[in-house]
């Protein structure tokens, strides 16, 4: 990857640890250029600001080699750093309050951002959520959207999951290096969205996922995007960290209503109440901003119509939600036996799903 | 002057012979006993001597010496008692010499020369026929387990002074009469009912199905969704309980001490459900004198393990081999011991920690990762052994007050009988009783599955994402399902239904 000499010098001063963003920008200030600090001796009193420890870091980085190892681990782990001078650098980025002064990535950058779209919500989410969640990503990258989000538990990853289905356009935004893995759980969704899109981080490599990371990365998330759609959030959820951040740097924020008694759904239903766009349909995104279908066209999952008369009765009756064992039994009249072998044979040729606490329905539209 | 009296002692549920040897010889008054006594063997003198005594009888002050062969088994317990005061007796010249040869006798002495009851009877009495012995004197509360082995006379006391005037041939002790299995077998009184459980279909049918073929099974629900009762119907639809059956189980009921002190011989198939913070000796069996742990005393009914994942590992862990073997050898300092514990094994454990994955009415917030390391709980090696596993939903009020009564227990055993009797002609030749039983080589020779069959599995393992652990399961399953319909061959069908009965093998989908 091409670097000029002072996009290699923001590099290696971003990488310093315990040198943030804020750090960052207040350094460049005092020196006016990040080869001053570089080239700082260890008594410079524009370094007071900063902590002992930090200092002796820095100090110790001063060096051809510490440099020509960073830029070599970046080469072997295949990680490319930008900084924000380096043409790559997401223009949105750029006029958000305290923009990352580098952002590492693993996949290819730059990253399509004309029309991109935050999916993101609770980690602990309930079947709704993460159906919705699905859908969403799925049908905006459909439409060309870049689906931004997170990668955690729950509503960010089944909206990549969404996203790569399609096999649309894609970006993780990471709490910690791109090289970790957290949570490990989702390590392989993190691995296919670096293959179909691209994994960035503010963080330098082997950052660990610290829980103070996650509300910074969030103005990340929101900033790439044009709006951010908040799926399903409870009272204190991060998520409302990401609308808030989004509110703040002038982009939309649509959230999805849910069940006014689940507690899961209180801090999104409160987003709705307080003047949020609801989110429907994925669609209405693409409508609201003038963007018109790119590239593929939605290809709608052929429902698979069963033939046989009895299948035609139990997906009849699934038509209208999902149905327990004991409801099909009963609406059905069959002994338990014979339902089971029909319900295996309905769901190996995909006419209907089996959830937890065999519990039946057709697969999600 | 030397007397000898035959008895009896245990090892694990076999008895063996014990001869109990008294000498009294001129020295100072002494009382000695050797054999390997334990303690309470140890202080039978001090009952023997009181219970001599408060009979009106002579204790001997002179030098005695009580001999247990054969010297090199450790003898424990209080039925010693019995035999060193009767020997005691004819050795002083109290009682004549011949009386008591021949008659074998068992029994723990009061201080005031009443019999106790003791452990193990049956198991000795058993082993005393085999061996040729035909008259034994028991304590009377002994009595009905006692009266069950043909062919031998049972002479019940309730003193040692009765004893005494039935040797001296004074005041003979009436036999007790021989019980016939078919006066004392009873149905199962309807503490498990299927009928009582309305809706569930799934969860009977697979209760059904795992009776027919002994399957181990996992019943899997948020609470309240009616597993334990479930389990509790197992033995109303195993197969009947054979009198050799009975009697093996009553064996070991008898050696543990947990026979009811009315019925004498255990007519039910057991149901035994230990807590979830049982030990792996209480569970496997052992303690300082070997007693046979829960499985064993669920040999040939049912073990009830209720949330399964909360058992301590390695009590679940010990249990991998007599699953296997069907039974159970412990070794402690005092020996080892072997214990029969071929059970069927039905486990229930909630979806999630929380249990109400699935659940209509609660919500679950447990993440997929805490669902997972709940599952794990559960070794692989272990959940080999459970052929089938049961989601079970929570069920609600009004779809209890609004079913009918499902099927009657005799029902579902009636077709169980005819399924069970398919496999014993089948397995005749193969050391196996039913398809749960079967290893890999027998499920190929008799789990083939036709054409269509073969494919629609090949189609679940790769659109269900089936463990390859499922597979030998699904066959056997399968094999169970074709018996209770009395198909020779397993078709699609089976096999289709087979594969519900493996929820932990999917993906969770929550």
């Amino acid at each position: 990857m091409e670097h000029t000499e002072q996009d290699r010098l923001w590099i290696w001063l971003g990488s310093v640890e315990g040198i943030g963003a804020q750090n960052f920008y207040t350094l460049i200030a005092a020196f006016g250029d990040a080869g001053e600090v570089y080239r700082a001796k260890e008594d410079d009193p524009r370094l007071y600001r900063l902590s002992a420890a930090v200092r002796a870091r820095l100090k110790k980085a001063q060096t051809g080699a510490y440099m020509e190892a960073l830029f070599g681990r970046l080469e072997k782990k295949g990680i490319k750093a930008v900084s924000r001078l380096h043409p790559d650098y997401p223009p949105p980025l750029q006029d958000i309050f305290l923009p990352p002064p580098v952002l590492y990535a693993r996949g290819t950058l730059p990253v399509p951002l004309e029309r991109a779209v935050a999916v993101v919500g609770s980690r602990r989410a309930t079947r709704y959520g993460l159906e919705a969640a699905f859908t969403i990503g799925r049908d905006l990258a459909l439409m060309g959207i870049t689906v931004v989000s997170g990668l955690a538990r729950g509503i960010d990853g089944r909206a990549h999951e969404g996203a790569l289905e399609a096999g649309g356009p894609v970006a993780g935004v990471l709490g910690c290096g791109v090289d970790v893995a957290y949570p490990k759980e989702n390590a392989k969704l993190c691995d296919r969205v670096a293959e179909c899109g691209c994994l960035l981080s503010e963080y330098a490599l082997g950052t660990r996922p610290l829980p103070g990371n996650f509300p910074m990365r969030n103005r990340i998330m929101s900033g790439l995007c044009r709006a951010a759609v908040v799926v399903e959030a409870g009272a204190k959820s991060g998520a409302l960290i990401t609308a808030d951040h989004a509110l703040a740097q002038g982009r939309d924020v649509y959230a999805v209503p849910g069940s006014i008694f689940s507690p899961a759904c209180e801090g999104s239903n409160r987003l709705l109440s307080d003047g949020a766009a609801p989110l429907l349909k994925a669609e209405d995104i693409a409508l609201a901003y003038g963007w018109g279908r790119q590239g593929k066209k939605a290809p709608r999952k052929a429902v698979s119509v069963p033939d046989d008369p009895l299948q035609q009765r139990i997906a009849a009756r699934l038509s209208s939600g999902p149905a327990s064992f004991d409801e099909l039994a009963d609406a059905l009249g069959m002994d338990a036996g014979k339902l089971n072998s029909v319900l295996t044979i309905m769901e190996l040729s995909g006419i209907i799903i089996q959830l937890s606490g065999r519990m039946f329905s057709l697969p999600e539209a | 002057m030397l007397a000898k009296v035959n008895s009896y002692g245990l090892n694990g549920i076999q008895g063996y012979p014990v001869q109990v040897e008294v000498d009294i010889s001129n020295g100072l008054p002494a009382f000695e006993t050797v054999g390997l006594p334990d303690a309470a063997v140890k202080e039978s003198k001090e009952r023997v001597r009181s219970a001599i005594r408060n009979t009106g009888l002579d204790f001997p002050l002179r030098r005695i010496t009580v001999n247990l062969a054969p010297a090199d088994l450790r003898k424990e317990g209080p039925i010693y008692d019995l035999p060193i005061a009767v020997g005691l007796l004819t050795a002083s010249g109290q009682l004549p010499g011949e009386a008591v040869s021949g008659t074998l006798c068992l029994g723990e002495l009061a201080l005031d020369g009443a019999l106790r009851p003791v452990n193990g009877v049956l198991p000795m009495l058993i082993a005393a026929r085999r061996d040729g012995f035909s008259r034994i004197v028991i304590p009377e509360e002994n009595t009905p387990e006692a009266t069950f082995v043909p062919g031998m006379e049972v002479l019940p006391a309730r003193t040692l002074g009765q004893i005494v005037a039935h040797l001296r041939s004074s005041e003979p002790i009436a036999k007790a009469p021989q019980r016939a299995w078919e006066d004392v077998r009873e149905k199962d009184p309807g503490v498990g009912e299927l009928a009582r459980i309305r809706g569930q279909a799934h969860a009977k049918r697979a209760a059904e199905i795992a009776a027919a073929g002994g399957h181990n099974l996992l019943l899997i629900g948020p609470p309240g969704s009616g597993k334990t009762i479930l389990a509790r119907c197992m033995p109303s639809i195993l197969p009947d309980i054979t009198f050799e059956e009975a009697l093996e189980v009553t064996k070991i009921h008898s050696v543990a001490g947990v026979l009811p002190r009315s019925g004498g011989i255990v007519t039910k198939r057991p149901f035994r459900s230990p807590h979830h913070t049982i030990s792996t000796a209480a569970l496997t069996g052992g303690g300082r004198n070997i007693t046979p742990g829960e499985i064993s005393l669920a040999h040939l009914g049912v073990l009830f393990l209720d949330e399964l994942p909360e058992f301590k590992r390695d009590a679940l862990e010990a249990m991998r081999q007599p699953l296997e073997d069907g039974i159970v050898t412990v070794a402690r300092v005092s020996g080892s011991a072997s214990f029969p514990a071929r059970f069927m094994m039905v486990a229930a454990m909630n979806p999630c920690p929380c249990g109400h994955m699935g659940s209509q009415a609660r919500e679950c917030r447990c993440t997929p990762m805490q669902v997972q390391r709940y599952r794990n709980r559960i070794s692989g090696p272990l959940l080999d052994r459970i052929d089938m596993h049961v989601e079970m939903r929570a069920v609600t009020y009004d779809e209890i007050a609004s079913r009918p009564d499902g099927e009657r227990s005799e029902v579902v055993q009636y077709r169980v009988n005819a399924a069970r009797a398919l496999q014993l002609a089948r397995y005749r030749d193969e050391g196996v009783f039913f398809n749960a039983q079967l290893d890999a080589r027998l499920v190929d020779r008799y789990c083939a599955a036709d054409e269509q069959g073969r494919g629609l599995l090949e189609q679940a393992f790769h659109r269900l994402k089936l463990s390859a652990r499922a597979y030998t399961r699904i066959l056997k399953v399968a094999r169970t399902i074709a018996d209770l319909e009395q198909c020779p061959g397993i078709g699609s069908g089976h096999i289709a239904e087979a594969i519900q009965y493996r929820s932990l093998d999917r993906d969770a989908k929550p």
